[in-house]
């Protein structure tokens, strides 16, 4: 019953956000939803629809392991369950693991499991499976390992009682256990070495071999025997591979696929082509200041310099004009649903050439320097003679350094860049930020530089809770904002277009919402 | 004339030889890390230095290069470092689509710019100025513009064609000529005018010849002189542009699968070289350089059927 309550509660929520925000639906509607919700959680049958996901991108492997984040979650929730979910503002509830419960230092977590449910394979879903599973995703290489990492043992304790031991507290690891590290795949496969090719999990569908061509389009057949089956109302789904937001758009407006996510400049045209349009806040785009040492550009050595890079930046114009106004300016670097963030940081840096000539002058110089900035040939492109016109007004001289792409080994080259431009996600929890880019060992600090207050941050987060932990990520995000460790522009908002004859309930905090989200319109 | 061919073949093989093993060691100079692209940035150096190992990249370049090529030989193109499929599946998956874009292209190219090109030759004046203007248009197209374009009007808004997508001719014929009609279009378009153009030209000079003007006074037909001797004589240079606008078509074939969401060979290869997999790109790139040198064999050959002069060379 609780089940269902909840499932209401989700409706009516993304009743009212789709109301709010597309505004496409009138107050009438927004009432009658919890009606045409509980109707739907009502029935058990399988539903007949298809939901088809537009997705730019391929699922090279179904390990959950091996992983990395974005949108191929849609993938794997469709055949994985997690051991907890995320409710659409990123609270953390149970799934297969009903309860879940911390110690009083939060370095062990007790997880009760869900009875009598099995793999598709047959196997039974039990503690031994936990543990199988998150041993598996620590050994990975995904971006599930990240936060397995603090993982140092798994207890069987009996059947439905696993216990995890944590190497030290670790604020990410619920939301983890909410996703790919939570994902749980057959021990058999596992043993097997078959995860990665052949998906066997206790999801909500299966994937349809036969009506997959792989790269193109995957096909998933809901098993009618699921235990959660009325959160999942489509009989099928379809997930089409289309790299090219064009492409995807054409397909979206007619009708082959219904579901997408999109760039700011498909917005008007998808309003008129009468697609629903709904947004988060999402990523936020803006500078990484790393040399903070001026190992490679002494200047940013200077705090002065950093901070007169943030006053010359006029953000509201950059907004206005080069994200068509789609999202807020914004000095930090955090989520802005998340406990991190503060409001007020957001008045810090007003646009001020004066104040930053005047702050260049007393860091030493006074009439200058060159900033080598790296960027992503592309998209980031148009911006870049933005940021050099508003720099220049200043004295600074940007010598923009292109990287033809990001991904993978292209992360390299920013290795040794004393700065660049990045699209960055922003989480909940804000534990993950501090570890993408805010520890000595981030993945996008690499020069590794830290000071003994971030230190102290760093060590005291995990081991708080509550008030107390939130009032210590809002200190860090504010100490990080004075510091000038980033020189941000803007937290924008993440785009969706839909087909209005499905719903979907936006999610806070996740680069798509979770399946769970979809359904058909009333 | 099986001298001919067998000559032509053996130098073909040697092209494709040549040009392999060159990409190969480019590929290798150029630093990227097959096993980095496929842990992704979250991999540790220890994973990172084991899947170095386990694809066989920590042995000396020449044992890698002498490796792949055995294999290859016996039709093994190893598995994809990013995704473990076999490199012969996703080869056998995409090329029919950029196959059959390539070869729809080219024979709507040939058709069209035949009947263009002589249209135009044989019409002094007025219809040959507005032909040749229409043709240097079409060649400055660029066919991803044409392609946006296409599926736009055609596609989105009177929706006479699949906007995206693509249905293999086994599975239905009709459902394949619908999906590849766009994408076919988008590339014959620049093929179309640089066929005309060229068969126009020599149309023009092969009828200012002296023998042409012998034949008209011995009073043959002006249809007869144009289809039995001029075009006989003419065609040779449109027929290697025609090879020419194959290969074009080819690599044009990989922007304009972007447009359509077409998974084929161009796509293939763009995915591959994101995820550093250099199997693959080996694989797309040996049967790309086959399909070329087939081609031109084939055009070599014809080449020879139309000029017995060439098979002496």
């Amino acid at each position: 019953m609780r089940q269902r309550l909840r499932l209401a509660a989700v409706v009516v929520a993304g009743a009212l956000a789709l109301s709010s925000c597309a505004g496409s639906q009138g107050g009438t509607a927004a009432s009658s939803a919890p009606a045409a919700g509980s109707d739907a959680a009502s029935g058990s049958a399988v539903g007949s629809q298809t939901l088809v996901l537009g997705n730019a991108g391929d699922i090279p492997t179904w390990d959950p392991g091996e992983m990395k984040e974005g949108m191929v979650i849609h993938y794997a929730e469709a055949v994985y369950d997690p051991l907890l979910r995320k409710t659409a503002d990123s609270e953390i509830e149970g799934n297969l693991a009903t309860e879940f419960t911390y110690n009083d230092d939060l370095t062990e977590l007790d997880l009760t499991l869900q009875e009598g449910i099995t793999f598709t394979d047959g196997q039974p879903f039990d503690a031994d499976a936990v543990k199988a599973n998150l041993e598996a995703r620590k050994a990975g290489a995904g971006s599930a390992s990240e936060t397995a990492k603090s993982i140092s043992s798994v207890e069987a304790v009996d059947a439905t009682h696993v216990k995890i031991t944590l190497s030290e507290p670790n604020p990410g690891l619920l939301a983890g256990l909410a996703t790919y590290t939570g994902f749980m795949v057959s021990p058999a496969s596992i043993t097997a070495g078959t995860a990665g090719t052949a998906p066997v999990g206790t999801g909500p569908y299966t994937l349809d071999a036969a009506a997959t061509q792989q790269g193109t389009s995957y096909q998933f057949a809901a098993r009618a025997d699921y235990w959660n089956r009325d959160a999942f109302p489509f009989g099928t789904i379809v997930i089409k591979v289309i790299e090219d937001f064009t492409a995807m758009f054409n397909a979206l407006s007619t009708g082959q696929v219904q579901f997408m996510y999109a760039t700011a400049d498909l917005v008007d045209q998808a309003k008129s082509a009468g697609l629903t349009v709904d947004t988060v806040p999402g990523e936020w785009q803006g500078i990484i200041l790393q040399d903070r040492a001026g190992t490679v550009a002494p200047a940013l050595g200077e705090v002065k310099v950093r901070q007169a890079i943030n006053y010359a930046l006029d953000r509201e114009a950059i907004l206005k004009t080069f994200y068509a106004g789609l999202g807020q300016v914004s000095t930090q670097t955090f989520n802005p649903s998340s406990d991190a963030w503060v409001d007020s940081l957001n008045q810090e840096y007003p646009y001020d050439p004066a104040k930053a000539k005047a702050l260049l002058a007393e860091a030493g110089y006074p009439d200058g320097f060159t900033l080598p900035l790296s960027y992503s040939e592309g998209f980031q492109t148009p911006l870049i003679p933005i940021l050099a016109q508003y720099l220049s007004e200043v004295g600074i001289t940007l010598e923009p350094i292109s990287v033809a792409s990001f991904s993978n080994g292209g992360l390299d080259t920013l290795v040794g860049a004393p700065s660049f431009v990045l699209s960055f996600s922003t989480n909940i929890p804000p534990w993950t930020d501090v570890l993408n880019k805010l520890t000595p060992t981030s993945l996008w600090n690499h020069f590794g530089y830290t000071d003994d207050t971030v230190a102290k941050f760093i060590a005291d987060i995990p081991k708080a809770s509550g008030d107390e932990q939130k009032k210590l990520y809002q200190d860090f995000n504010t100490y990080i904002v004075e510091q000038a460790w980033f020189a941000p522009i803007a937290t924008l908002e993440n785009i969706y277009l839909s087909d209005p004859a499905i719903k979907v309930t936006m999610q806070q905090a996740q680069l798509v919402p979770s399946l769970r989200f979809f359904a058909p319109a009333a | 004339m099986i001298r001919f061919i067998v000559k032509r073949l053996l130098g073909g093989i040697l092209l494709a030889y040549v040009v392999v093993t060159g990409m190969f060691f480019f590929l290798k100079l150029t630093g990227t890390d097959p096993a980095r692209g496929a842990l992704g940035l979250y991999a540790t150096a220890e994973q990172v230095a084991t899947k170095r190992i386990q694809l066989g990249l920590d042995r000396p370049i020449l044992v890698q290069y002498l490796d792949w090529l055995g294999h290859a030989v016996t039709g093994d193109f190893g598995v994809s470092s990013a995704t473990n499929a076999p490199v012969i599946d996703l080869v056998v998956q995409s090329l029919p689509v950029t196959v059959s874009l390539a070869i729809g292209a080219v024979v709507v190219a040939g058709v069209l710019g035949t009947l263009l090109g002589v249209l135009a030759a044989v019409n002094p004046g007025p219809l040959d100025k507005v032909l040749q203007i229409v043709m240097v248009l079409g060649f400055a197209l660029p066919n991803f513009w044409v392609a946006i374009i296409l599926a736009l009007k055609f596609g989105v808004e009177l929706r006479w064609f699949p906007a995206t997508g693509y249905t293999s001719f086994l599975s239905s014929p009709g459902g394949w000529l619908q999906t590849i009609t766009l994408p076919v279009t988008a590339l014959a378009i620049g093929s179309i005018a640089a066929i005309a153009q060229q068969l126009r030209n020599s149309v023009v000079t092969v009828s200012g010849q002296d023998f042409v003007r012998t034949l008209r006074s011995r009073g043959l037909s002006r249809t007869d002189i144009l289809l039995t001797h001029v075009l006989r004589n003419a065609a040779p240079p449109a027929l290697t542009m025609l090879s020419l606008q194959f290969i074009a078509a080819l690599s044009g074939a990989a922007i304009v699968e972007r447009v359509f969401a077409l998974k084929g060979i161009g796509s293939v290869a763009i995915a591959a070289s994101g995820a550093s997999d250099i199997q693959v790109i080996m694989g797309v790139l040996l049967f790309t350089v086959l399909i070329v040198v087939g081609v031109n064999l084939v055009v070599d050959i014809l080449y020879g059927a139309l000029n017995p002069k060439v098979r002496v060379r």
